[in-house]
């Protein structure tokens, strides 16, 4: 059984989720261009979103702010890596 | 599998298409994320005026890319960038009252902009760069010893400095023609330089000088 905590984490994922996918995958399809990569992507950042979720401290940023960080940073790593496996 | 654009986005994909990703990046962040200035300023390492105008910047950008005009484009694109490093180190020394570097400006294809100074360490003062350009890495150059190397102390020396690289993994040592014994430390810059990762690294070499020019110098002149 699912404790309060849990509980409570898990409500807040999924407004965080309802509020934020179409967000998300907007800004990282617009970032690639590419479908594909922006619903991998999309799904790997509401996966760190869910394990970092308990970290999450409202005092510091909004959601919006937090989860734009995370988002960007998945981006750049993916922008990052694509780049460097590029043959030149 | 090639991707498919509804009607309403293609427009908005001929010009982001024609973007640099760190312009898609701060657009989308206004727009698909919803952010204010300040949320985005915080998130970019920038001040609230400079997202103001490179928003402006970008959003003239976008207009002449629906107009055609591509040489405009290219021109204001290499201004951007070629400002954008510079330009935020020059920032940040202002906001922080930095006043001990000498700025001067290079008319070659890099844009570069070089910031000279000094760092003192056993009593020497030590000729320091920061060199900024178009390209993602931003360079701190110290010079260590001018025109130390010879016929006599090359084999010791370069053996010596080869260890040195080896153990210290931030920075580099090497001997230009001349003999010149320079420090260079190589960072990547993501859009805008950070001032306060600059810093962070001077530190770094002032850290590791404090100890090692003094084995330098007594290797150089063993």
């Amino acid at each position: 059984m699912e404790n309060k905590n849990a509980l409570a984490l898990r409500m807040q994922f999924e407004e965080i989720y309802s509020d934020y996918v179409h967000k998300i995958y907007n800004y990282v399809y617009l970032r690639t261009l590419q479908r594909e990569s922006a619903e991998n992507l999309t799904s790997a950042i509401f996966i760190e979103v869910l394990q970092n979720l308990h970290s999450y401290d409202s005092k510091k940023a909004t959601v919006g702010k937090w989860i734009s960080t995370i988002a960007r940073n998945a981006v750049n790593d993916y922008v990052a890596k694509k780049l460097f496996s590029t043959k030149i | 599998m090639k991707d498919e654009i509804s009607e309403p986005y293609e427009k908005l994909y001929k010009i982001l298409i024609k973007l640099a990703d760190d312009e898609r990046d701060f657009l989308e962040l206004r727009y698909s994320l919803e952010l204010k200035n300040q949320e985005i300023a915080d998130i970019l390492g920038m001040n609230v005026e400079s997202v103001d105008n490179r928003y402006l910047q970008l959003l003239e950008k976008c207009r002449n890319i629906v107009e055609g005009n591509v040489k405009k484009i290219s021109v204001e694109r290499e201004q951007i960038i070629l400002n954008r490093n510079a330009e935020s180190f020059k920032n940040y020394l202002a906001d922080k009252k930095i006043e001990v570097f000498e700025i001067e400006e290079l008319e070659d294809e890099q844009k570069t902009t070089i910031f000279r100074s000094q760092i003192i360490v056993a009593g020497q003062q030590l000729p320091t760069l920061v060199i900024l350009d178009k390209s993602v890495f931003a360079l701190i150059r110290v010079q260590i010893a001018s025109q130390v190397l010879s016929d006599e102390n090359r084999f010791a020396l370069l053996d010596f400095i080869n260890e040195e690289n080896f153990n210290y993994k931030p920075f580099k040592f090497y001997f230009n023609q001349s003999g010149t014994l320079f420090l260079d430390l190589c960072m990547p810059v993501e859009g805008n330089v950070s001032g306060d990762m600059i810093y962070l690294m001077f530190n770094v070499i002032i850290n590791y000088l404090e100890g090692g020019y003094k084995k330098i110098m007594k290797k150089i002149w063993q």
